[in-house]
């Protein structure tokens, strides 16, 4: 465990150092900012075009659902690309002659790599989210959705789902980022490696639009993307209003499990292909 | 009373490898054995196998036959025990080149787990690098990678020390101090050192024994002195009348191997006879303009070798 954990603070210190990782972390929550500032901009547009008759939706709900959805977007396609780096960047640099030459396991390198990743996902979900918070009450309350005095949902209830939509994130982007890994396992160039991620994002983006119900298999599914199908959607129809747009019990349980389950698969599939490598000097 | 002449252990030993790259065979069922205390010379052309062999004692390739071990210990099954006594450099230093020189081997240091021995700064100060330490790595000249790329092998206190061609890219001092270093180490700290070179001057300056590879096979393993020593090498003399001289040389018993290469006369010759050589040439009227001592190139010793064979 010790090895395991001089690895991995191996791996954070180098981390911590490099611009990617800021520009990973930074880019998505700015995003995120402009796009609550650029919906809340547009609300009062249209509320101005509409001679102020109608009084619209002004909960900072809509914003913080509609800004971190997006910068989720950009943030799974940031995570997709620092991974596919992880391990393709140091066959690159030729580093992995120097530091495979220390005492430590091909595996306990894996699951290192694999444990930044998780704290980078986990870091830019905490960014975004902060930010879509923070830039959303810059415009309005935190308070119950209504449209001309009728009260569509509670407060309450919309922190819930908040909360819930944010969760719900997190077994998708640890599978993104381990699918990632395992990409990154198999070559040496950091081009080919993220080249074959982000072909594989819009591959399954395509898949997610002709699979109908069957793409809850996929472990993509349920992460704020181009064709967003994750609780965000949901979240956002709270927001505008709807009444019928949350998930069946039986997709959140998908959520949950098919992610998960495809992230221990990439990682075994990783650990198999990087401990049977050899190692280019 | 008898004496019992013990065989020093093994540090490194490559035992019937066989490496192949699809249809092309690296290495080809190679022995190898390092001692304590040796500065081993792995010599050969580009190509011969030398990285090859370094990469399977490190344990970056898997042989497809054959058995690698480190301090006695097979390095597929205990490369934990053993990796922490090694330090190395293989082929092109590689370092991050967003980090600065120091920062780079601390992170190294620590990833090994703070050993006891060199720190960082004291690995940089030994290779001439203390005042660059804040330098970023990809700012550095080639030569002073190859510099950083030795100072991360020196971290901690290894005991085994492989270096590849260590001395490419530096120029004609920091060659000189490189060599001297890897002397120094293995006169103060006792280090066994791996050299991997195709320089015939290099290996006969710092190695007490060599193994030759050529085209994936070892040729030759002995100490350098009987494969290049004294014993081995020639004297080449400049002639009015080569042929003549030939003829007379020939005659003489003590000199070995009489040929005429490129015009001069080549011969073999005891070191304690070459004076009495020259005064017989020239009170026999030779006019002698030039005599020089010559050492066999790797290529003349792979020539002899294969025609040997």
């Amino acid at each position: 465990m010790r090895r395991f954990g001089r690895v991995l603070s191996f791996e954070i210190d180098k981390a911590l150092r490099s611009r990617l990782t800021w520009v990973t972390l930074m880019l998505p929550a700015i995003l995120t900012f402009v796009s609550v500032w650029i919906g809340e901009w547009v609300r009062r547009a249209e509320q101005i075009a509409e001679s102020g008759d109608v009084e619209r939706i002004a909960s900072a709900y809509l914003g913080f659902s509609r800004g971190v959805g997006n910068g989720l977007v950009l943030g799974a396609i940031f995570l997709l690309f620092y991974s596919s780096m992880a391990i393709a960047n140091e066959g690159n640099l030729r580093t992995f002659k120097t530091i495979l030459l220390r005492a430590h396991t091909r595996l306990e390198w894996v699951f290192a790599k694999f444990g930044l990743l998780l704290l980078i996902g986990l870091g830019l979900l905490c960014v975004v989210v902060i930010t879509g918070l923070a830039s959303a009450a810059l415009f309005g309350d935190y308070v119950a959705i209504a449209e001309e005095g009728y009260v569509f949902y509670e407060a309450g209830f919309m922190a819930d789902e908040s909360v819930r939509a944010v969760l719900l994130v997190i077994p998708p982007l640890i599978a993104l980022a381990a699918f990632g890994l395992m990409v990154s396992t198999f070559t040496d160039h950091t081009g080919i490696a993220t080249s074959a991620c982000i072909g594989a994002y819009v591959f399954l983006e395509a898949l997610k639009s002709s699979s109908s119900s069957a793409r809850q298999y996929l472990f993509n599914t349920f992460m704020p993307s181009l064709l967003d199908t994750s609780y965000f959607v949901a979240l956002t129809g709270f927001a505008e209003g709807n009444s019928d747009a949350a998930f069946e019990a039986g997709w959140v349980g998908f959520n949950l499990l098919t992610p998960l389950v495809s992230a221990a698969l990439f990682l075994i599939v990783a650990s198999v292909a990087f401990g049977r490598r050899d190692v280019v000097v | 009373m008898t004496s019992v002449q013990h065989e020093p252990e093994a540090v490194a030993t490559l035992e019937g490898v066989t490496q192949r790259f699809g249809a092309f065979e690296a290495l080809h069922d190679v022995h190898l054995r390092v001692r304590r205390g040796d500065v081993y010379g792995l010599l050969g052309l580009n190509g011969a196998g030398k990285t090859t062999a370094l990469r399977a004692l490190l344990k970056f390739l898997k042989p497809q036959s054959g058995r690698v071990s480190l301090f006695g210990l097979d390095v597929t099954s205990h490369w934990l025990e053993v990796a922490g006594r090694i330090g190395a450099t293989i082929e092109a230093p590689a370092f991050y080149p967003n980090l600065d020189g120091l920062t780079n081997l601390r992170l190294l240091y620590r990833l090994a787990g703070s050993p006891p021995g060199r720190t960082p700064e004291a690995a940089l100060e030994l290779v001439g690098l203390a005042h660059t330490g804040g330098v970023r790595s990809r700012s550095y000249s080639q030569g002073m990678l190859q510099r950083l790329y030795i100072a991360q092998a020196l971290l901690g206190a290894p005991e085994l020390l492989v270096l590849d061609e260590p001395t490419s890219n530096l120029d004609p001092r920091g060659i000189l101090e490189v060599r001297k270093l890897i002397t120094r180490l293995r006169d103060q700290e006792g280090l066994t050192v791996i050299l991997s070179s195709h320089q015939l001057s290099e290996v006969e300056d710092v190695c007490n024994r060599v193994a030759i590879l050529h085209h994936g096979r070892r040729l030759e393993e002995a100490p350098v002195e009987a494969l290049f020593g004294s014993e081995q090498r020639w004297l080449e003399l400049e002639l009015e009348l080569p042929e003549k001289g030939l003829e007379r040389v020939s005659r003489l018993e003590w000199c070995e191997l009489p040929s005429i290469v490129e015009g001069r006369l080549r011969v073999r010759v005891p070191r304690d006879r070459r004076a009495e050589l020259n005064a017989i040439l020239v009170r026999e009227g030779f006019a002698v303009s030039e005599l020089v001592e010559r050492r066999p190139s790797l290529e003349d010793y792979f020539h002899q070798v294969t025609a040997d064979a």
